[in-house]
């Protein structure tokens, strides 16, 4: 860390009014229109361009998950998933652990071919058993034990520290949380870009630990 | 809200909390509130009941909180505002270290009186800075006595790598061992990490709890940043209920005496693009970003807790200056995310549930399968 800390001589606020107000209006058109969210979803860069900042965007990060995720979530066979899901809920609440790895297992089976097939299903191949895999890479070897602080309770009415103030709530066990699939998303492609990195995804012999 | 704002950017529900005094029978080493038997401040009664009216009339809010400090210290005012809130549909909760429950008896006049007020559920807050003032029987008695009334609870232990008090201890108290195995099962415990206050200071913690390169990618959004709203006791209302929040300006957005305090502090929040970055990323992602924007930033290993992540963020020039900086590449991600957590997947999760409980054909009332 830095050793010239101190108090920040501003405030760290990136105010942007417009950007809100501009956003808020494309989603409701989004919602409207189903070619223009069509777009969004394909070219979301220039649409918020076009729509929200008012100029072509610079350079901007792109997110594997999110990708990923919109090709979930537009995937009948994934939406049956979620109904077939949505109905065991209601019948036996399960633990977000659980949900999680539920997720992840759907992810690998029904997730978008190109993104999945380089990333996640060679990975898998190197355990044989999509299942465990998914939960390997989610939770990672006798990880995350106790309440990982970023992780939410049973509801969205959250929290979960004993430090903080807020509490954790009880809450609905069936309500499914949409923030949490981009989380384990966003894990799961995490994972298989540390191991393509170490070079583990290009050779589906070699096991992984 | 005032005619001319704008609906708010985010739409999954809202938490009102309210801290009604910071005053508190104990004196945690790194209180969250940074509360004590010292701290004096509170907000008056009608504030409490103002706040809950409000985020009523809003309507993005769906349930209500009391913490502090030790809400259970003004008691009158917690009766009324538990007492409000449910007449206004709001489920409530409150949050105690459990200093009431001197005796079984004791715990069970006192939360008797919170569920006929209206009390839906209650966390209780233990561990070995909170032993230190409040015994752990206590927590044990308000335990029981909650079993025993029917009132759902969750009771959150300190998580340090070295400690005194566990779950196990709570668990295997014999007083709870005592109790029938179904009671039993309805005692939820979560151990969470107690943090340092300030970012520069690392706590211990078993292996694999704190964010790095690794794991960094399962660290989710922030659900608590402009998901809570906070009105504390000295009168600032905060858009996260954030550890620390009292050491970081920023995160204080409306105070009190502002006309239509609940409505101004979502949308000075949401204007915010780094509370929406948090609040779709959480901060240990930004701090990895930016630490490969700056590899002076140390962060892998330090943080178990995202609280004090994020105070880094606010605290640290260096990460600061990364953001000012090169925030803009990251709007697209951003917004877009914001789109999938609150618009795209909601519609898909509750088109599913639709689905799901529509009649069959034969209209037998059964879910379709």
């Amino acid at each position: 860390m830095n050793d010239e800390r101190s108090e920040p001589e501003e405030g760290l606020v990136l105010r942007k009014e417009e950007v809100r107000e501009r956003t808020a209006a494309l989603f409701a058109k989004i919602e409207r229109d189903d070619a223009e969210r069509e777009q969004f979803i394909r070219n979301p860069v220039g649409v918020l361009g076009r729509e929200v900042v008012g100029r072509e965007l610079g350079e901007q990060v792109e997110s594997d998950a999110n990708r990923l995720l919109l090709s979930m979530l537009s995937n009948p066979e994934f939406r049956g998933w979620l109904e077939d899901k949505a109905l065991e809920l209601e019948e036996r609440p399960t633990t977000h652990e659980q949900f999680r790895k539920d997720f992840a297992t759907a992810l690998v089976e029904f997730g978008d071919p190109v993104l999945v097939d380089a990333a996640l299903r060679n990975v898998a191949n190197g355990f044989d058993i999509v299942g465990p895999m998914a939960q390997q890479l989610i939770t990672g070897p006798e990880r995350t034990l106790v309440t990982s602080p970023a992780t939410p309770s049973t509801s969205n009415q959250t929290l979960h520290s004993s430090q903080n103030f807020n509490g954790v709530a009880i809450g609905d066990p069936t309500v499914i949380e949409p923030e949490l699939f981009r989380s384990v998303v966003d894990q799961l492609v995490n994972q298989a870009e540390q191991l393509r990195a170490s070079g583990a995804l290009a050779d589906v012999e070699r096991p992984i630990r | 809200m005032p005619a001319d704002a704008l609906p708010p950017l985010l739409r999954q529900p809202k938490t009102l909390t309210l801290m009604p005094t910071y005053t508190c029978p104990a004196e945690c080493t790194d209180c969250a509130s940074m509360s004590s038997p010292r701290e004096r401040s509170s907000i008056g009664r009608d504030v409490v009941l103002d706040a809950i009216r409000e985020a009523h009339a809003i309507g993005d809010f769906h349930n209500v909180v009391f913490t502090g400090g030790e809400a259970t210290l003004r008691w009158r005012d917690l009766l009324d505002g538990i007492a409000l809130a449910t007449e206004l549909g709001f489920p409530t909760r409150v949050v105690t270290n459990a200093h009431w429950a001197l005796s079984p008896r004791a715990a069970r006049r006192k939360l008797g009186a919170l569920i006929d007020a209206g009390l839906s559920e209650i966390n209780y807050s233990t561990g070995d800075e909170h032993v230190r003032f409040i015994p752990l029987e206590r927590v044990v008695h308000a335990t029981v006595a909650a079993l025993q009334l029917d009132l759902p609870l969750v009771i959150m232990v300190e998580l340090r790598a070295e400690r005194r008090i566990t779950r196990a201890d709570v668990e295997e108290h014999p007083l709870i061992a005592a109790l029938d195995p179904e009671l039993r099962e309805r005692v939820r415990i979560i151990e969470s990490p107690w943090m340092p206050l300030d970012p520069e200071t690392t706590e211990r913690y078993p292996d694999g709890c704190a964010a790095d390169r690794a794991n960094v990618g399962g660290r989710p959004g922030c659900d608590n940043v402009l998901q809570t709203y906070v009105v504390q006791a000295d009168g600032r209302v905060g858009s996260c209920c954030g550890i620390g929040m009292r050491l970081i300006p920023e995160l204080n957005v409306a105070t009190v005496d502002d006309p239509d305090f609940l409505a101004r502090a979502i949308s000075e929040s949401e204007d915010d693009f780094l509370k929406l970055w948090i609040h779709t990323d959480g901060p240990e992602k930004i701090l990895a970003w930016a630490a490969e924007k700056d590899p002076s930033i140390d962060w892998e290993g330090r943080y178990a807790h995202r609280c004090q992540a994020c105070a880094r963020l606010y605290r640290d020039p260096a990460v600061g200056r990364v953001i000012r900086e090169h925030h803009d590449e990251m709007l697209t991600h951003v917004l877009q995310s914001v789109w999938i957590d609150e618009h795209l997947a909601p519609d898909v999760v509750r088109s599913a549930l639709e689905h799901r409980r529509r009649p069959t054909p034969a209209g037998d009332g059964a879910a379709a399968g």
